[in-house]
C-alpha cells in the first residue's frame, strides 16, 4: 500500500433522504493502521455513511473512497482488500459458517482458510447449524471472522457490538486487538460501545444530526474535557448534550 | 461470471429443500390409479396428467416464490449486504441469484416430471406426449417471465415510495396503448401484423424486466429506493417507448395509401373514373387496404381493409357514377355489418356512415341508377332502404330463393327491384317499392347445365350463357323470362369464349374455331349483323369495355388470364366497321372479370383500368398513354 494514499477517506458527503439531510458534509480521513471509532446517537447519520463508504449507497453529494479508490464507482475492487462486519450479520441463513467460509474462500485470493477455521474454533462456533440458528453473539463473530479471513488493508465494523453479550463482545474485541496489533489494519467503526473502543481507537469522530461535530485524536480529545471529563463516555455525553443510550 | 456461477450455485444450495419436496411430489402421480373413478385401463394416462398438473403447478409456484423473494426478500431484511461486502460485481450479483432461481424452477420441473418418466415409458412417449412438447415451450416462457415480472412487482412493493404510483399509472398507460394498438390492427384483419407486433412488445417486455431487475440490483445495490426508481426508469422507458412505437406502427399501417400498394386490383364504376382499388401494401404485412380512387386525378378516400368488404365484393357504384356503397364488417370476430357511402360528384368526397346495419355480410345488394336507394337480400327477405336517412322503405319475402343459388338483384327503374334467381329453372320476382308489392313476374326452364347471366343496361334482357359442353347462349326476356333468341355456335367445332352487351344493347361474342379467332355481333332484336375475323392465331380472347360507343377492347393472349396479362396484346376493335387496331401489350383488362348485371357507359374507368403484373395501370386507349395507378407493374412493361 502506497504510504500517500489515504486508506480510508470521506469528503464534503452528504446523504440525503428527501429533504432530510441524514449525513451532512461530512469529511474525515483516517490514516494508515488507524483506528477511528465514529460515534453518534442512533439516527445521527453513522449507517447512511459507512454504506456510502462499502459503496452500497450513492451519496447525494461529496465523496468515499477506500484505498484511494471511489467508493461508488470501483467498490468491487475496494471490496478484495476490505473487511465488513455489519450491524446485523447478513450471512445466507441456510448455510453453515464454515460453507459460508468455503464461500468466500472462491472470492479472495489471499484467503485464510485455516485462520478463519482457527477463529470459528476459538469463538465455539458450531460447525453444523445453520447461520441462521446461531446466537447474535455468535452471528457477530463469524462476521468477524470472515471479514478477517483475507488479511484485509482496511476493517469497517458497524457498530459491531450492538446486542452482543458480555462474553461476546470481550471475544470481539480482542481479536480485533490482536490482529490490529499483528498487521496494523486500518479500522473504521461506528459503536455504542464507548468503554471497548477507547482503548483501541485513536481517533474519534463524533456525529450528531448528521453533522461532524467532533473529529479529534482520543488524546487531544481527553484533554480538551479533561475538566469535565474523564471517560469517552462522559465527553460523548457533553459534547451531544444527551446520554448515548441504547448501545449499553 | 466466476462471481455469478459462486452466487448461482449458493442460492441452489440454499434451496435444496424445496428440491426434495418436488422429488416428493413426483411420486404423489403414482397414487392416482387409487383415486375414485380412475379405472385400471386409465391408470398410465392418469399418472402422466398428475404428474403435468404438479410439475407445471410446482414449477410456476418456485417460480413466484422465488420472483419474490431472491431478492426482495434479502433486500428489504438488510442481508443484500453481504453480497455487496465482496468482491462481486453488482451484474454478478444479480445473475447469480437470477440464475439459482432459474435452475431451481428448471430442476423443480424436472424433478416432478422424472420418476413418472422413468417408469413406463413417461409422458414424452404416452398419448400425452403431443400435448407436452409445445407447452413445455409456453410454460419455459412463463417462467422467463415470471421470474423477473414477481421480482420487479415485488421491489415496487417492498420500497413503499412515490414510485409505486409511477408504475401504477404507467402500468395502466401501456395496457391501455397495447389494446387500443391491437385493436387497430385486429379490426383492420392484420391479424398476421397483430400477432408480430404483440411477439415484438411481448419480447421487449421480457427484456425490460430482466433488464430493469439487472439495473435495480446493480445500480440500487442495498438502496431499496434507489433501486426502485432505477428499475421503474428502465422499465417503463423500454415498455412506453415500445408501446408507443407499436402504437405508431399500427397507425402507420392502417395509413397506407395507394402509392404504397405492391400488388393492387381494382374495380372500377360504370360510369366516370372513379374506381374501387385495393391490395398488398409495402411493409404492411397481412393488412390489404382499399381506396376508392379517382383514376383520373389519382383522389382517393381510405375504405379500411379490403377484408372488411368482402375483398370489395360489397362495394358497387351507382350507374351514374355519382355515388359509391360499401358495406364492412365491424371486425373478424364481429360480422355486423355497417353500410357506407360516398358522393363522388363532390369536390372532395367524404365516406358517410348510412344507417343500414345488417347482422352479416353474406348478402346480396344492388344500387338504383341514382344511388339514392340501396336494395338488400338476405334469408329470403328482400329489403329497400334510403341511403341517405337509413329508413326502410319497404320489405318483402322472396319465395324460396333461399333454397336455390345465390339470387341476382336489381333495380329495374327507380320503383322497382328485380330478383332473378337461376339454378336448375329461371323464377324472376319483382317488387314494386311504392306499392310494398311482391309478384312473380316469370319462370321458365333453361336447357343449360352451367349458365351464366348478364344483363343488358336497362335489365330489360337477360343473356344466359352455357358454360358448360353446349357453350350456347339465349336471349330471354328480362321481366317474364321468355325466350327472346338462341345463339347456336355458328359452325361444328367453335368454341365460345365470351360475350359482353354493348351499350347500346348489341351484344358481340368472341368465339374460336380451330386457329381462327373472330367476334360476332348480334343487334338489339337478336339477330346476327355482322362477323369481325381478329388478327389472333390459336390464343384466349377475353372482352374488355367501351373505349367510345361501338369500340371495344379486346385482350388477345396464348393462355389463362394470369400469364397473358403480361403476355397479351390489346386490340381497340370497331364493331361498326370491322376495324382493329392494336393499342398496347402486356396488360389484360379489368372488364374481363366486370359483373354481369351492369353494362358500363363507354371511355369511362371501366374501359381504361388493366391488369399489369402486380400493378393496376390506366391506359388512354385512343392515345395509347398509360400510367400505373397502383401497384408494381412487371419491369420494363412501361415503355
Amino acid at each position: 500500500m502506497s504510504g500517500e494514499v489515504t486508506p480510508i477517506g470521506v469528503r464534503h458527503l452528504t446523504v440525503r433522504y428527501g429533504s432530510r439531510a441524514a449525513v451532512d458534509d461530512v469529511s474525515l480521513a483516517v490514516p494508515p493502521g488507524g483506528v477511528y471509532a465514529l460515534l453518534g446517537r442512533n439516527g445521527a447519520g453513522k449507517s447512511s455513511l459507512v454504506r456510502c463508504l462499502l459503496g452500497q449507497q450513492k451519496p447525494s453529494s461529496g465523496r468515499a473512497s477506500l484505498l484511494g479508490l471511489d467508493a461508488w464507482k470501483d467498490r468491487a475492487k475496494a471490496m478484495r482488500r476490505t473487511g465488513v462486519v455489519p450491524e446485523d450479520p447478513d450471512a445466507p441463513p441456510g448455510m453453515t459458517a464454515p460453507r459460508i467460509a468455503l464461500f468466500c474462500s472462491k472470492l479472495y485470493p489471499s484467503w485464510d482458510a485455516a485462520g478463519v477455521a482457527e477463529r470459528f474454533r476459538r469463538f465455539e462456533i458450531p460447525r453444523d447449524v445453520p447461520f441462521g440458528r446461531l446466537s447474535k453473539g455468535q452471528k457477530g463473530l463469524v462476521s468477524l471472522a470472515l471479514a478477517l479471513g483475507h488479511f484485509p488493508e482496511v476493517l469497517i465494523l458497524d457498530d459491531p457490538t450492538l446486542g452482543l453479550d458480555v462474553v461476546a463482545r470481550k471475544a470481539l474485541f480482542e481479536e480485533l486487538v490482536s490482529d490490529l496489533a499483528d498487521r496494523g489494519t486500518t479500522v473504521l467503526l461506528t459503536t455504542h460501545d464507548l468503554a471497548g473502543v477507547e482503548g483501541i481507537a485513536d481517533r474519534v469522530g463524533i456525529l450528531r444530526g448528521g453533522r461532524l461535530v467532533v473529529d479529534e485524536e482520543m488524546e487531544t480529545l481527553k484533554q480538551k474535557h479533561a475538566a469535565t471529563a474523564s471517560a469517552l463516555e462522559e465527553i460523548f455525553v457533553a459534547v451531544t448534550g444527551e446520554d448515548a443510550g441504547g448501545g449499553r | 461470471m466466476t462471481g455469478a456461477l459462486l452466487i448461482a450455485a449458493r442460492e441452489l444450495a440454499e434451496r435444496r429443500t424445496v428440491l426434495i419436496a418436488a422429488l416428493v411430489a413426483g411420486c404423489l402421480p403414482f397414487a392416482s390409479p387409487l383415486f375414485p373413478g380412475v379405472r385400471i385401463d386409465q391408470a398410465a394416462d392418469a399418472r402422466d396428467a398428475m404428474a403435468l398438473i404438479l410439475a407445471v403447478s410446482f414449477s410456476l409456484g418456485v417460480a413466484l416464490l422465488l420472483g419474490a423473494t431472491i431478492v426482495g426478500r434479502d433486500l428489504s431484511e438488510g442481508r443484500l449486504g453481504f453480497d455487496f461486502s465482496r468482491p462481486l460485481g453488482g451484474g454478478a450479483i444479480w445473475a447469480g441469484r437470477f440464475l439459482g432461481a432459474l435452475v431451481t424452477t428448471l430442476l423443480v420441473l424436472a424433478v416432478v416430471v422424472l420418476p413418472t418418466s422413468l417408469v413406463g415409458g413417461g409422458v414424452f412417449s404416452s398419448s400425452l406426449g403431443d400435448l407436452v412438447r409445445p407447452w413445455s415451450l409456453a410454460l419455459l416462457g412463463a417462467v422467463l417471465v415470471l421470474l423477473p415480472l414477481v421480482h420487479v412487482v415485488s421491489i415496487a412493493f417492498r420500497s413503499r415510495s412515490a414510485w409505486l404510483g409511477v408504475d401504477m399509472v404507467s402500468a395502466v398507460v401501456v395496457l391501455l396503448v397495447i389494446g387500443v394498438a391491437a385493436r387497430r390492427l385486429f379490426n383492420a384483419f392484420a391479424i398476421g401484423d397483430l400477432r408480430l407486433g404483440l411477439l415484438v412488445v411481448g419480447v421487449v417486455a421480457i427484456l425490460a424486466l430482466w433488464i430493469a431487475s439487472a439495473v435495480q440490483v446493480a445500480g440500487g445495490r442495498t438502496d431499496l429506493r434507489r433501486g426502485h426508481r432505477l428499475q421503474s426508469i428502465v422499465l417503463w422507458s423500454a415498455l412506453i417507448g415500445t408501446v408507443v412505437c407499436f402504437d405508431g406502427s399500427t397507425r402507420w399501417v392502417v395509413s397506407a395509401d395507394p402509392g404504397d400498394l405492391t400488388s393492387a386490383f381494382a374495380v372500377p364504376a360504370g360510369r366516370g373514373d372513379w374506381a374501387i382499388v385495393g391490395g398488398e401494401a409495402r411493409g404492411r404485412g397481412d393488412f390489404a387496404p382499399a381506396f376508392l380512387m379517382d383514376a383520373g386525378t389519382g383522389r382517393f378516400i381510405r375504405l379500411g381493409p379490403a377484408l372488411s368488404m368482402g375483398n370489395v365484393h360489397n362495394a358497387l357504384f351507382s350507374a351514374d357514377g355519382r355515388r359509391a356503397v360499401w358495406l364492412k364488417v365491424s371486425g373478424p370476430r364481429d360480422l355486423r355489418t355497417d353500410t357506407f357511402f360516398a358522393d363522388l360528384d363532390r369536390p372532395e368526397p367524404r365516406p358517410r356512415e348510412a344507417l343500414i346495419t345488417f347482422s352479416n355480410p353474406w348478402i346480396g345488394v344492388a344500387l338504383s341508377e341514382d344511388g339514392r336507394r340501396l336494395a338488400a337480400l338476405a334469408d329470403g327477405l328482400l329489403s329497400v332502404y334510403e341511403l341517405e336517412s337509413g329508413r326502410i322503405l319497404g320489405s318483402a319475402k322472396v319465395a324460396g330463393p333461399e333454397k336455390n343459388g345465390r339470387p341476382v338483384l336489381f333495380f329495374a327503374g327507380a320503383d322497382r327491384v328485380r330478383v332473378v334467381v337461376f339454378e336448375h329453372g329461371i323464377e324472376i320476382y319483382e317488387y314494386q317499392i311504392s306499392s310494398k308489392r311482391m309478384e312473380k313476374t316469370g319462370e321458365g326452364s333453361s336447357v343449360f347445365a352451367r349458365p351464366s347471366l348478364s344483363f343488358d343496361r336497362r335489365h330489360d334482357r337477360i343473356l344466359v350463357r352455357d358454360l358448360g359442353g353446349s357453350r350456347g347462349s339465349e336471349m330471354l326476356d328480362g321481366r317474364s323470362g321468355a325466350t327472346l333468341a338462341t345463339f347456336p355456335t355458328s359452325e361444328g367445332g367453335t368454341k365460345r369464349q365470351g360475350h359482353r352487351f354493348l351499350n347500346d344493347g348489341r351484344i358481340v361474342f368472341a368465339e374460336r374455331a380451330g386457329e381462327a379467332t373472330r367476334l360476332r355481333v348480334v343487334s338489339v332484336e337478336g339477330q346476327e349483323r355482322s362477323s369481325i375475323d381478329l388478327p389472333v392465331s390459336g390464343e384466349e380472347v377475353w372482352l374488355g369495355g367501351e373505349a367510345s360507343p361501338g369500340k371495344l377492347i379486346v385482350a388477345h393472349g396464348p393462355r389463362g388470364p394470369h400469364v397473358a396479362g403480361e403476355a397479351s396484346t390489346i386490340l381497340l376493335v370497331d364493331v361498326d366497321t370491322g376495324e382493329v387496331r392494336e393499342i398496347a401489350r402486356g396488360l389484360f383488362p379489368l372488364m374481363a372479370f366486370w359483373r354481369g348485371t351492369e353494362v358500363p357507359a363507354p371511355g369511362g374507368a371501366a374501359a381504361r383500368l388493366f391488369q399489369s403484373g402486380d400493378a393496376v395501370v390506366y391506359l388512354d386507349p385512343i392515345a395509347g398513354e398509360r400510367s400505373v395507378l397502383a401497384g408494381l407493374p412487371p419491369s420494363g412493361s412501361m415503355q
